[in-house]
């Protein structure tokens, strides 16, 4: 049964396949109550099928799935009401009017959703209400979804890819948005995104969703104090030294060049970084450790994502 | 609503290795020491400030959660957060350590660099008057 001082939502182990196809592969999340989380990870990474898994959309293969301490496929319909999600993906006929679709809505969603707040916020969104759906720009229905999912005045407000479409003082509306939620007691929110900007500002915590299961997580501050950038200058023994040193002592599986530094340089991206391990480094493969420096949150997710791939995604 | 008055045009850095809430913590010491809050004065609220820097409220919980164990706010409930007295003059001498810091590290770079000393306040001189 639910109790107010145990997680929102959580998923362990979940598996889920398509067809043939693994999407999941033991996928662990917990959200707890009054924090934003964020999934950040590439398209294809499992971060949607995650979310429609939470919310109940879609059933799993294995694994537990809990959101206000039921399962979410079992979720009655007043707790469905407290729940609200908003995707990219656009939804209603292309002939209906926005104040048509508000309508609909109040007579659709339960006592909790509040027509006055949804028109209020169109109005601050300055989404026209005469406009037909189909007329509107991608940014003006990302916010009447946004708006429409706010007028729940929802526990658990989930936003995948939100901001797509969004220019820059739409995504400054969603960040108050999502600023104005979590700041009432209790209100909990999970955002899938690619926009490390707006993720930086706003999440407690941070999951790296990679290959259908979580990389890396923790606190924005957990992550950045785990892992540190390490650049050496080869030893006599050349690179197979220092990448078997790197290897056996910091587990790191493959040294980078730094295009920016001469060719007898290295860099290492170490995750579960420890002080005393650069010394002992040192002493056995003959490299010299030139600098250990912090890495940003957008260094880590090249890193944690797979570097090259993930380059061509991160975008503004 | 309140208009927050804490310096806060300047962007905060999330890439810099000083915490987001560090860096909001040090802002409002700064406003403090400066006389924009003087003793007694009301802060911005969570909400507020949260709105105004783009923020986690959060984050702005824990800001205001350390200056409150530093002695320097103190919060009443369903009041608001306000300037402890006797918080300027810790704030001053704070604001003095952190300037104090960074010279230093300035003056590590010089003296790495080979700066001599005459160098070095002549440089010191002529930033002084850029920048008055």
């Amino acid at each position: 049964m639910e109790r107010s001082d145990e997680p929102v939502a959580v998923l362990s182990g979940v598996t889920r396949w398509f067809g043939r196809e693994q999407v999941l592969k033991g996928l662990d999340l917990t959200l707890e109550r009054g924090t934003v989380t964020a999934l950040l990870g590439r398209n294809g990474s499992g971060k949607s099928t995650a979310i429609r898994i939470l919310m109940g959309l879609l059933g799993r293969d294995g694994g537990d799935a809990r959101v206000f301490g039921r399962d979410p496929e079992l979720l009655t319909t007043a707790e469905r009401e407290r729940i609200a999600w908003v995707t990219d993906a656009s939804s209603g006929w292309a002939a209906t009017q926005v104040r048509d679709e508000v309508e609909l809505m109040r007579r659709l969603r339960g006592r909790r959703w509040d027509a006055a707040r949804a028109l209020a916020l169109l109005a601050k969104f300055e989404v026209p209400l005469d406009k037909h759906l189909g007329a509107l720009s991608k940014g003006q229905g990302t916010r009447l979804r946004l708006a429409l999912a706010l007028a729940a005045d929802p526990e658990l407000l989930v936003l995948d890819e939100p901001a797509l479409g969004l220019d820059l003082f739409g995504r400054h509306d969603f960040l108050e948005a999502i600023i104005d939620t979590v700041e009432r007691e209790d209100r909990t929110v999970l955002i899938a995104s690619h926009l490390i900007d707006d993720v930086e500002r706003v999440a407690d915590r941070v999951a790296f969703v990679r290959d259908g299961a979580v990389a890396a997580d923790g606190t924005l501050q957990e992550l950045r104090d785990r892992f540190r950038r390490v650049r050496f200058a080869l030893p006599a023994g050349g690179e197979p030294a220092l990448a078997a040193a790197c290897r056996d002592l910091l587990g790191v599986e493959r040294l980078v060049p730094d295009p920016n530094a001469p060719p007898d340089e290295r860099v290492a991206v170490v995750d579960e970084f420890a002080e005393g391990l650069v010394a002992e480094l040192e002493a056995r493969s003959g490299a010299r450790c030139l600098e250990v420096r912090r890495m940003t949150l957008r260094e880590i997710y090249l890193e944690v994502l797979g570097r090259r791939a993930a380059r061509e995604e991160v975008t503004t | 609503m309140e208009r927050p008055t804490l310096g806060m045009s300047e962007p905060l850095d999330f890439d810099s290795d000083v915490p987001v809430y560090e860096q909001i913590g040090t802002r409002v010491k700064f406003a403090i020491a400066r006389g924009a809050y003087e003793a007694n004065a009301q802060l911005p609220s969570v909400r507020a400030l949260a709105r105004a820097l783009l923020v986690n409220p959060n984050t702005v919980i824990r800001v205001y959660r350390d200056l409150e164990r530093d002695g320097l706010i103190y919060t009443r409930r369903g009041k608001g957060v306000f300037v402890a007295p006797h918080a300027a003059r810790r704030c001053k001498k704070s604001r003095a350590t952190l300037v104090e810091e960074r010279l230093g590290e300035a003056l590590a770079l010089a003296r790495q660099a080979g700066l001599t000393d005459d160098e070095l306040e002549a440089l010191w001189r002529r930033l002084l008057e850029a920048g008055s």
